[in-house]
């Protein structure tokens, strides 16, 4: 299991995605399940960076990512912590993929990207530490995703 | 993240190269309207070695693409990498992006256009 905590800057997400980039390298894991990886981490902590805290007052950002072996499939389960404010990332509207172009809102793609890149998604407001989403990916993904 | 702006006679070539994400997309964004404001505004996108794009790209591209279009050109996307295509893919991009297999093609589609 490796863990980082951090404070929710820009600056530090490096560090968080360099966690899954040595996840990725010390199992052995695929490129593609890797690159989706470190998508899954840009997206869930880009979002705690811009909306958890108010503008210029970062709070503490908390990421761990392990490998699941036991039970089936296989998995990586990233979680996320934060103290920000309470938000279910899961709660965003969906992002209109068949919209064209002039109608399309900037918004909502990076939770659609987890959703589509990742097979379960969690979110849990806890008494102590705060908003916690979990994504777990399978590493043999169902013929059906 | 690397850009380089190759002006043309009617159009300029964007050539990106590394990873695009929420560090260096309003880079990207800022190189778009700087071609714009050059007055190009048939743009092509090489995307041949760009390994990565999140949704701050995406935004990026998002944003150019209809600039170019309201002013009467285009955005159009040249050899985008697989990693990167189903990216675009699934966020619905591939429906909206005039994409190209080459540079070459992109550009003489503007070409054929005229």
């Amino acid at each position: 299991m490796s863990r980082i905590e951090c404070l929710a800057e820009p600056a530090h997400l490096p560090v968080l995605l360099a966690l899954v980039t040595e996840l990725c390298r010390r199992e052995h894991l695929d490129d593609t399940t890797c690159h989706d990886l470190q998508l899954i981490v840009e997206e869930a902590c880009v979002n705690v960076m811009h909306h958890a805290y108010p503008a210029g007052q970062a709070g503490p950002l908390a990421l761990e990512a392990r490998l699941v072996q036991d039970g089936d499939p296989r998995r990586v389960v990233l979680t996320l912590e934060d103290q920000g404010r309470p938000f279910d990332p899961l709660s965003v509207a969906p992002a209109d993929t068949a919209a064209p172009a002039e109608a399309r809102a900037p918004g909502g793609l990076g939770v659609h990207l987890i959703r589509r890149l990742s097979h379960r998604q969690h979110y849990q407001r806890h008494p102590r530490l705060g908003n916690v989403f979990t994504i777990e990916k399978d590493l043999v993904p169902p013929a059906t995703h | 993240m690397q850009i380089t702006l190759t002006p043309h006679d009617t159009l300029a070539v964007l050539a990106i190269t590394g990873s695009i994400d929420s560090l260096n997309a309003d880079e990207l964004t800022q190189r778009f309207a700087q071609a714009m404001d050059q007055g190009h505004v048939r743009l092509v996108a090489d995307f041949s070695l760009v390994n990565y794009t999140s949704s701050a790209g995406l935004r990026s591209l998002l944003g150019a693409v209809k600039s170019c279009r309201l002013a009467g050109g285009d955005l159009r996307v040249a050899a985008v990498q697989p990693q990167v295509n189903r990216v675009l893919e699934i966020a619905g991009f591939t429906s909206i992006l005039n994409i190209y297999p080459d540079v070459r093609h992109a550009v003489e589609s503007f070409t054929e256009a005229a």
